[in-house]
């Protein structure tokens, strides 16, 4: 069936209030979350929240800087999602940094996003390392697509159980390796 | 059909609005492949409950709602993601459902057309609404709005206010929140998905003379 164009009094109504920018989105918004049950304060406060965490100015070390990547990413990542977040995250680190034969020979796809965001893991890093305060703000959008990201690609690369069990035996055996570096140079 | 075209997307191209329900796309049927129940209703509760889940509504720091129009896009790593806005420029582009999907925000007409679409791949009946929102008592007119209306398996139709997260909203029968018996009545001007348009254009031309101040 082809449609044909025809004038619409609504289109041009949502048009005028939401494209030219007059409208009172939030007046309403808050009625309607009031009459649902969301606490508009408290989604707010999370978002300042957020903010805040990003002020922060950015401290020196290295060790410094993943502390605090760590406590961004704590506020962002929702907790349904940060036990397979954190558990990918380590995948990426290990098959780009030591396994990269064998993430190709699994999934052609999978070898090319993981790049993507090891690129950007280590642009951020980098960044922070540099620590101005002029950064922050960049770094905050930053993470966002980060965020965006990994949940796309744990959503769309269909890792296959068969592959996830390999990187679980892959990350316990990294475990033990490094359970015997820290034995061999006496480190608790 | 005759339907009408949108041009506030988010780069300011055109688009048929039926194009906003998007029951071929592959990423959204893939979510939609991954809702499984066993009956019509059960349906709607998943997908009501991974909208709630899975989408937030774009406020930025201060707890204004954000504005698509100024999204920044990096296609090396395809990230789309929402900025802070100056006032001046706080102009909302409609997105798509798998936009909406992929950065997982959107305001009333985003949701809801996302929303719409997994139902309909799911072919349940479901249309986007778009409407205003008055307050019961006072009739004042808080905004417009655009939500979710489908229709269950004893044929009762029901209300998807899609802008609700993280916790899955109640599921509203029409008659109730179109009538008058919630503080707040929704009162819709214009159905549509992917194969169907329809306005109450007399309705609307009495919102467009309230809100623009024309006669």
């Amino acid at each position: 069936m082809e449609n044909s164009e025809e004038y619409s009094f609504t289109i041009n109504l949502f048009g005028k209030v939401f494209y030219e920018g007059n409208f009172s989105e939030l007046r309403k918004q808050k009625a309607i979350w009031k009459v649902f049950g969301v606490d508009y304060e408290a989604e707010k406060q999370k978002q300042q929240e957020i903010w805040d965490t990003f002020k922060i100015k950015a401290p020196r070390s290295a060790f410094k800087h993943r502390l605090m990547l760590k406590q961004y990413l704590k506020v962002l990542i929702p907790p349904s999602k940060r036990r397979e977040y954190e558990e990918f995250r380590r995948a990426v680190y290990w098959h780009l940094r030591h396994r990269p034969d064998f993430a190709r020979r699994v999934d052609v796809k999978l070898i090319d996003r993981l790049a993507r965001i090891w690129a950007l893991w280590l642009l951020i890093e980098e960044k922070l390392s540099l620590g101005p305060d002029d950064q922050i703000s960049k770094l905050t959008d930053a993470f966002y697509k980060i965020d965006a990201m990994l949940s796309k690609a744990l959503e769309e690369l269909e890792i296959t159980p068969k592959m996830r069990k390999k990187i679980a035996e892959d990350l316990k055996e990294d475990d033990k390796i490094t359970e015997q570096l820290k034995r061999l140079i006496g480190a608790k | 059909m005759k339907v009408p075209t949108v041009n506030f997307s988010l780069f300011g191209e055109e688009w048929l609005i039926t194009d906003y329900i998007q029951v071929s796309n592959p990423q959204l049927r893939r979510i939609a492949k991954k809702i499984k129940a066993k009956n019509r209703d059960e349906v709607i509760l998943k997908i009501v409950e991974w909208v709630a889940e899975n989408i937030e509504y774009p406020l930025d720091y201060r707890g204004r709602p954000n504005a698509a129009q100024y999204a920044k896009k990096f296609k090396w790593f395809d990230g789309v993601y929402l900025a802070e806005t100056p006032d001046e420029l706080r102009r909302y582009g409609w997105l798509f459902p798998n936009q909406t999907a992929t950065i997982r925000k959107g305001i009333c007409f985003d949701s809801a057309c996302l929303c719409t679409t997994l139902l309909r791949i799911k072919r349940i009946p479901a249309w986007t609404v778009l409407g205003a929102v008055l307050r019961t008592k006072s009739k004042r007119f808080l905004g417009l709005h655009a939500w979710t209306e489908a229709k269950m398996e004893n044929g009762t139709r029901v209300v998807i206010e899609t802008t609700v997260h993280p916790h899955p909203p109640e599921l509203i029968k029409t008659s109730q929140i179109y009538n008058g018996r919630l503080p707040i009545t929704y009162d819709p001007f214009a159905w549509f998905n992917e194969s169907e348009w329809k306005e109450d254009k007399e309705k609307v031309a009495l919102y467009e003379g309230m809100i623009l101040g024309k006669q």
